[in-house]
């Protein structure tokens, strides 16, 4: 799980940044209980997580805005732990741009280089070249206020990048932004971070931003990381339950442990018997329930009639474009009902609402683990 | 239905016009009577003067008790924003033991009476048998005037985005250019209006300063108590007249600056 990104760059230094160790405390509350963390240089790196989970301390940690309790914090190869915000090198862009209200956009984006003793004509050709990048040649003038929200965040993320930071640091960028514009920046900001080559840690709680978005996810609940690895890696092997459940949606399904065969183990559901990997099961005796977790599009419907694995009733059709969401209410599920993702245009007429249905398998790779008390978050 | 709808509508203008003619009435009063050649109010024009004008502006009482207003509520506001900022900052942005009681302490004088205060700076001027100079008028004021300052500065301190001093930090300014290169300039419609309203009261308290200030550093108001206690004539008006006009020409140039509404906090900052 913690292979380095499949990247086509040459011997790429692989802990540009670094986190060993780091906790951090606000009180009673542990935000960060020993993470560690090593990010490659160029590579763009997601922390995903519920709110709390410990994802904005590590932005702030990372920042300079606040110190780790324990922990060594390392920007290309240097430990950083106690050097203030304003020596790292670090551009940041915030969710609410926080673009300075009283200065134009020249003067915002020039902000970082005027600290930086650059000459007029320096801090002139660096201007060119940023506003250029994010396409806002021309707008140099203009206050903040008489820009678009997606023009403001193209100024923040021109001002993060004038000073040619170490690190990028965006913070859930794309949550003020309406849907259509939020696609948009987001190829862009992509596009742009390739081209650059900037090191970048992204922080959303959004898992489909997290997944389109990024060289690795590592995701993140109460202060500890659940798990790191490339989307593919956190989709399709997720670590635990709460990954599971917390990248993509997921239908749990109950079935019943029939033997542990080594790696593998058989799992009956319904008519059906499969086989599953056992790494997540432990010492589990047959014949104990297990939870399946299945994503929506390794389900299909099928005649009721086959020996499908469990059957039920179409409680809801929804027309998706490229396919369509069936919700299915069967006993086999946890919840009472599964999503099935169905491509064939046909499948609404063929299956109308309240039509009784079988509900098959269409890969091997449904995750089995044990039953849990703890309710699903 | 109509016409119902139509008299309970001039019903309202009409109740609405005699608050806001009851509001300006003291105002007008004073202003008809400054502007009066004899000593009783009435029309028609021919007997408006400029006479109780000139006599008050030539009236040495006067003239010095401007002079110590000026003087007093320049050095008392400066001080309480200097203080209430600090103050202010300390409150918004820290967070320790006895925070409440600091700023109970700090806003307190609100609810002291004036002559209270007054009264006690007197005594405690005459227990270290300091002089009646312009140093305890200046200390009385400070008192009086630190709440409002204090409000003012912690108001716009609350609005203040933190994240705009976060951004310009990492973009490498030390603490003390986000003070000077942000947090200042963002804060400026407060400080100023802070500082306004504080010297404007100032300028205008009577009842603490009829305790603290001596024949040598009296105030406009109390010059004017004292001029009112032997004479009855219009120039108390026609001051009155240049006192509004005064106000109202600051509290413009004010508006001009940073919009009345941020000025007296009757809309949000941001």
């Amino acid at each position: 799980m913690d292979d380095p990104p499949a990247r086509s760059e040459p011997a790429a230094d692989r802990s540009f940044l670094r986190l060993e160790g780091v906790s951090k405390r606000f009180g009673d509350v542990t935000a960060l209980n020993a993470v560690s963390l090593d990010v490659a240089r160029g590579e763009i790196l997601t922390l995903l997580g519920p709110s709390g989970g410990g994802k904005t301390t590590m932005l702030n940690l990372l920042a300079g805005f606040i110190e780790p309790d324990t922990g060594t914090i390392e920007i290309d190869h240097r430990i950083v732990n106690n050097v203030p915000p304003y020596r790292r090198d670090i551009g940041i862009l915030f969710q609410n741009y926080a673009l300075f209200p009283h200065m134009n956009v020249a003067a915002n984006v020039g902000y970082g280089l005027k600290l930086r003793r650059l000459s007029r004509s320096q801090i002139r050709r660096r201007l060119d070249e940023v506003l250029a990048l994010v396409h806002l040649t021309g707008y140099e003038q203009r206050k903040p206020r008489q820009l678009s929200g997606g023009q403001q965040q193209r100024v923040a993320l021109a001002r993060a990048l004038a000073i040619a930071p170490k690190v990028l640091l965006l913070d859930e960028p794309f949550s003020a932004l309406d849907k259509g514009l939020r696609a948009s920046m987001q190829t862009e900001l992509k596009d742009i971070q390739r081209s650059l080559g900037v090191t970048t840690i992204f922080v959303t709680h959004d898992q489909s931003e997290a997944l389109s978005l990024s060289d690795r996810i590592a995701v993140l609940s109460e202060g500890s990381i659940r798990q790191i690895g490339t989307p593919a890696e956190i989709y399709v092997h997720p670590a635990d339950r709460f990954v599971a459940g917390f990248v993509g949606n997921v239908n749990v399904l109950r079935g019943r442990l029939e033997r542990l065969d080594g790696q593998n183990a058989r799992v009956s559901l319904g008519a059906t018997t499969l086989t599953v990997s056992a790494m997540r099961l432990g010492a589990l005796a047959p014949g104990a329930t297990v939870e399946l977790f299945v994503r929506p599009e390794q389900l299909r419907l099928a005649e009721a009639i086959e020996s499908t694995m469990c059957q039920g009733v179409v409680a809801a059709q929804a027309y998706q474009g490229t396919h369509i969401d069936f919700h299915v209410k069967t006993d086999a599920a946890i919840s009472g009902r599964v999503l099935v993702r169905q491509a064939q245009v046909d499948a609404m007429s063929r299956w109308p609402i309240g039509s009784c249905v079988g509900i098959a398998l269409t890969s091997k790779d449904a995750i089995a683990f044990p039953v849990e008390s703890r309710p699903l978050t | 239905m109509g016409s119902g709808r139509a008299f309970r509508g001039i019903l309202g203008i009409a109740l609405v016009s005699a608050i806001l003619c009851f509001l300006l009435l003291p105002a007008l009063v004073v202003t008809i009577a400054a502007f009066n050649a004899r000593a009783i109010l009435s029309f028609p024009p021919d007997s408006l003067s400029w006479r109780w004008f000139a006599k008050a502006l030539a009236y040495e009482d006067f003239r010095a008790g401007f002079r110590n207003g000026l003087i007093v509520s320049a050095c008392a506001s400066t001080l309480a924003l200097l203080v209430g900022a600090a103050f202010a900052f300390v409150l918004d942005r820290y967070s320790f033991r006895l925070k409440r009681t600091l700023e109970a302490v700090l806003v307190a004088p609100l609810i002291i009476p004036h002559f209270t205060i007054g009264l006690g700076f007197l005594i405690v001027a005459a227990g270290l048998g300091a002089t009646r100079g312009f140093a305890i008028v200046v200390a009385c004021h400070l008192i009086l005037i630190l709440p409002f300052v204090l409000r003012s500065v912690y108001i716009s301190l609350r609005n203040l985005d933190r994240r705009l001093e976060l951004a310009a930090a990492s973009l490498g300014a030390s603490p003390l250019r986000v003070l000077m290169n942000v947090t200042i300039p963002l804060l400026a419609p407060g400080l100023v209006s802070g500082w306004l309203f504080a010297a404007i009261l100032s300028f205008n308290e009577f009842t603490a300063s009829l305790f603290v200030t001596s024949q040598r550093t009296q105030t406009l108001p109390v010059a004017m108590y004292n001029y009112v206690r032997e004479y009855a004539d219009p120039s108390m008006a026609a001051l009155s007249v240049m006192y509004i006009v005064a106000t109202a020409t600051l509290l413009i140039i004010a508006n001009s600056f940073f919009g009345l509404g941020k000025v007296l906090h009757v809309e949000d900052v941001r």
